[in-house]
């Protein structure tokens, strides 16, 4: 049995369709990341799930149960929400108890309730605090806290860490998918930033212009994005033409490649999607093309070098560097071409 | 040279122009008078005959008036202040003595409204407008004789009887019917006062100012009481309303024409009081705003129906017991906590 | 203390306009002699005596509890009114809020007078209450002629302070309590009234007091038979002329004013979850 599942949604808002027949199913403990521009539809769909938008079109199914007109207060889902409001007129306690409060629980099993979320998110002690004496990641953990006490089944998170700075944001990503595991429940993330969704999720639905483009697991969805909109937005590609001899032979850059794909039709034009840290630098006489290093910039961990071919710019990621000017040869693994049908009418 | 000389011609020109003009400068009083009290046209006639121009300004009561002239922020050639005024400010020595000389129209002022208290030998004074207070009822609402102070506490009028907004006067009317002096400055007499306008209060519909002649016009009370210049102008829009002077007696009030020791213009002041004193313009006044005229040939001047009103000029006998109110000086504080019990009193 | 250069003259104005103007009265207050001549003037406690006395003090008792039942019926009106105006789309809500502060343009007696044409027994309630059949009503010169002008006058200074606050609720607030399972009542109690609580201190406070201080309302629709302090001191400075008295009445209303704001501001701190951002 599914936990969420999403049938046919769709939603229009003034003649504009901001999600086109939407379908999706959502596991028990799965940590689940739509992932997209701005624009595509994914905090749409969280709210749709959450219920604080209605589908122009379609059903969602609570563990099998139709909940799409059940208001929010009546789904036995919690969310984190993008600025976490937090109740500025209550202090810590009350913030997290709200909802146990509604729920009318008694008292000493509300404080203990409250006690063991505080330890969860790491903020002990910190029950009498107001809000606006809060740092942006504490009202981030308490915000969760809010979410997490009321034993949801499932979690909407909605660019929770969009505000905080990069290495608090980094130790949040993995504190959160630390403690999905511990609670076990399902959360379902919405963030455009791709990294993060590689890092955190089970599951990645790739969605644009109100459509999902990909489900898949992240190194599904790394390694074999399946048209040029998942390759360009997930981590940097190289994408080229190419044609497809036979299975497993592609031809591009005027070379013939062997490759690990089949299923296209004898010549079918094609295009091939090529990791930047899969291509390997070696000398000029050992490389299967071969360029002149354009533009070189130091990353951290690594160099991105981009090299002019006779017909195309590679982009490379590489810990080797190479002088501007320099001509270098690349080879790249069969297993590393990926191969995806041309998919140009939008 | 000659640009020169013309400049010059033209500046002394226009020095000539400005100062002749300056001296051409016309001489000016300054009149304060009641608001709504006088024909307007008369100043122009007066500014013709005489080359003075006047400057009139208006003031709501006599407090107001004696602010202003303590004040001293502007100085005023021609005032009426009412009969207690004068009295007051010829005690605080506000006032000129009048050169009668200058305005022998004074023996126009007919005989009876000489040396009255409050200017004995009318040395500062020249009678302007007169009147009674007296009771104006609603015939269609009315089927019993109105002759006497006690109708107003009636109980088979109750809501139906309209009292004036001011201190002095309704107090007087309670006075008047307990046979006491509206003058009287016996605690005991003002206490028995109060306690009839508390008897009296749950039968009032309203303490009101210039409302009243409103509220009388149109229907709204069976009785109210007011000065009869008031009562004039009512029943001459009003037909089905009559004026009844109590035969307990009332007040008796006079505006008086004097001049301020701060004036700037004596001598105009005298000229334009002996111009009011005269049968025509008094005519014209009385005619237009409806009050009496201490003048008798101006009153042989006004229409049949005026001249005969018993409101506007009430024969002698029917003025006997009328009293004119002298300034109450420091009993004034028991008048304001009377009133204030009445006024405030559920 | 520093001071910018800007500042100067407004203290300037506030020194000529605010605080000597307060001096004066509170030197009337205290002494008593000629009010228009200082040189008379002795020091003295008389007005204050004077004033606590039964008659006064009744007066001063009816002006705060008239004061304190407009507000509480304004507030009763005036909240449901900013809620409803708070929910309307954005266009509509200006168009609301215009309605409601239009009248306010037009001068505060003659909206008063206004009221005599309406309420008066041949005014125009009672035309078309007879023309349909029914005994004419008296609906003026008693005591809710005068609540009706307060409530009436004051309202929108009621009404425009909440509705402020609760537009700048943030919607996300609503939904986190809708989200945590509270239904429309509770999200109401728990979330959006304690939050508009700054916007109905305010109302309280802008009616309160014009309401406990008006004279013009009790003279002009109670036929002045429900005098207030404000008559009050209004008689003293206009009729009677003794500005001294008239002035420590004044002073006195000062104070009572000044004893509401403070406790409704203590009560608008207690309220912000004690003591923020101090830890």
């Amino acid at each position: 049995m599914h936990t969420i599942e999403l049938k046919n949604i769709s939603k229009e808002y003034n003649g504009v369709t901001v999600l086109n027949d939407i379908n999706l199913y959502i596991q028990e403990n799965e940590f689940l990341t739509l992932l997209g521009p701005s624009g595509c539809g994914k905090t749409t769909t969280l709210r749709i799930i959450g219920g604080f938008e209605e589908p122009t079109k379609g059903t969602v199914l609570f563990e099998e149960k139709d909940i799409t007109d059940i208001p929010p207060y009546k789904r036995q889902i919690n969310t984190v929400f993008q600025k976490y409001a937090l109740f500025p007129h209550l202090d810590v306690y009350d913030n997290i108890a709200f909802g146990l409060k509604i729920k009318k629980l008694p008292k000493s099993e509300i404080d203990s309730k409250v006690k063991e979320m505080l330890r969860l998110v790491n903020l002990q002690g910190f029950e009498k605090r107001s809000i606006d004496s809060l740092s942006g990641g504490q009202q981030q953990r308490i915000a969760i806290a809010r979410a997490l006490v009321n034993e949801p089944k499932v979690l909407l998170l909605d660019e929770p860490l969009g505000a905080l700075d990069l290495k608090l944001r980094k130790d949040m990503q993995i504190e959160l998918k630390n403690m999905q595991k511990r609670v076990g429940i399902t959360f379902i993330y919405v963030t455009h930033d791709q990294e993060e969704a590689l890092t955190m999720s089970d599951t990645i639905v790739v969605m644009d212009k109100g459509r999902i483009q990909q489900i898949g697991t992240p190194v599904d969805i790394y390694n074999e994005p399946k048209n040029a909109f998942v390759a360009e937005f997930i981590g940097e590609s190289n994408i080229i033409d190419g044609i497809m001899h036979e299975d497993y032979l592609v031809e591009f850059s005027g070379q013939n490649f062997k490759c690990v794909d089949k299923g296209f039709r004898k010549g079918e034009n094609i295009e091939v999607v090529i990791r930047p840290e899969d291509i390997e630098i070696v000398s000029v006489a050992n490389g299967q093309l071969n360029g002149i290093v354009k533009s070189v910039t130091f990353k951290g961990v690594h160099y991105e070098m981009i090299i002019e071919s006779k017909d195309f710019e590679w982009m490379i990621h590489s810990t080797i560097m190479k002088e501007v000017g320099t001509e270098i040869g690349m080879t790249v693994l069969p297993e590393n071409i990926h191969i995806m049908k041309k998919v140009r009418a939008e | 040279m000659k640009k020169r000389r013309f400049i010059l011609l033209a500046l002394s020109l226009i020095i000539v122009i400005m100062t002749v003009g300056c001296g051409e400068k016309k001489e000016t009083i300054n009149v304060y008078n009641w608001g709504d009290y006088i024909d307007k046209s008369v100043l122009k006639d007066f500014e013709e005959e005489y080359g003075i121009k006047v400057n009139y300004s208006m003031y709501e009561t006599n407090e107001d008036l004696y602010i202003k002239l303590k004040q001293g922020g502007s100085s005023y050639d021609v005032i009426f202040p009412s009969d207690y005024m004068i009295e007051r400010m010829i005690r605080e020595d506000l006032l000129v003595k009048l050169n009668k000389d200058n305005i022998p129209n004074i023996k126009n002022i007919d005989e009876k409204f000489f040396n009255l208290d409050f200017d004995k030998d009318n040395d500062y004074s020249v009678p302007y407008m007169w009147g009674t207070v007296g009771i104006i009822y609603n015939k269609t609402k009315v089927d019993d004789v109105v002759d006497s102070w006690n109708i107003l506490w009636n109980e088979k009028y109750k809501d139906e009887i309209i009292m004036l907004n001011s201190q002095r006067d309704t107090l007087a009317v309670a006075l008047k019917k307990l046979n006491y002096s509206m003058n009287t400055r016996n605690i005991k007499e003002l206490e028995e006062a109060k306690e009839q306008l508390l008897i009296q209060k749950p039968l009032v519909y309203a303490y009101l100012g210039d409302e009243v002649k409103g509220a009388m016009v149109s229907g709204e009370a069976a009785f109210a009481v007011v000065w009869s210049g008031d009562a004039v102008a009512m029943i001459r829009d009003n037909p089905d309303l009559e004026y009844a002077i109590p035969k307990e007696g009332t007040n008796l009030w006079f505006d008086s024409m004097v001049i301020p020791k701060s004036a700037k213009n004596k001598e105009g002041a005298e000229k334009f009081i002996n111009f009011m004193a005269r049968p025509d313009i008094a005519a014209r006044n009385t005619d237009y705003i409806g009050y009496s005229t201490p003048i008798p040939e101006a009153v042989e001047m006004l229409p049949e129906d005026i001249r005969n009103s018993k409101v506007a000029y009430p024969a002698d006998e029917e003025i006997e017991n009328t009293e004119i109110f002298h300034d109450p000086s420091d009993i004034i504080t028991e008048y304001d906590r009377i009133w204030t019990e009445i006024t405030s009193q559920d | 203390m520093k001071m910018k250069k800007v500042a100067y003259p407004y203290i300037l104005w506030m020194a000529i306009f605010i605080v000597i103007p307060l001096f004066l009265i509170l030197y009337f207050a205290f002494t008593t002699g000629d009010s228009q001549n200082f040189a008379t003037f002795q020091f003295s406690l008389d007005n204050f005596k004077r004033f606590f006395t039964p008659t006064y003090l009744k007066v001063l008792g009816r002006s705060v509890n008239l004061a304190f039942i407009s507000t509480i019926i304004c507030l009763i009106l005036g909240y449901p009114l900013a809620y409803i105006i708070s929910k309307a789309e954005p266009r509509k809500r200006n168009m609301m809020v215009l309605m409601l502060v239009i009248p306010m343009w037009m001068n505060f007696l003659l909206r008063t007078y206004a009221w005599l044409t309406l309420l008066g027994r041949n005014g125009f309630i009672n035309f078309v209450i007879t023309k349909i059949g029914f005994k004419p009503l008296e609906l003026i010169y008693n005591d809710k002629a005068v609540l009706l002008g307060m409530v009436y006058n004051f309202l929108p200074f009621m009404v425009l302070p909440i509705y402020t606050v609760l537009i700048k609720i943030e919607k996300s607030l609503i939904e986190a309590a809708e989200d945590l399972g509270a239904n429309k009542i509770e999200v109401f109690s728990k979330v959006v009234l304690p939050l508009s609580m700054p916007g109905i201190i305010t109302g309280i406070t802008m009616v309160f007091i014009p309401a406990v201080s008006t004279f013009v309302i009790s003279a002009l629709l109670g036929g002045n038979k429900y005098n207030l302090i404000g008559n009050l001191v209004e008689q003293q400075f206009r009729w009677t002329g003794d500005w001294h008295f008239g002035s420590s009445m004044s002073i006195i209303l000062m104070i009572f004013i000044l004893i509401t704001m403070a406790l409704t501001s203590k009560f608008d701190k207690e309220k912000e979850g004690g003591g923020g951002g101090l830890w």
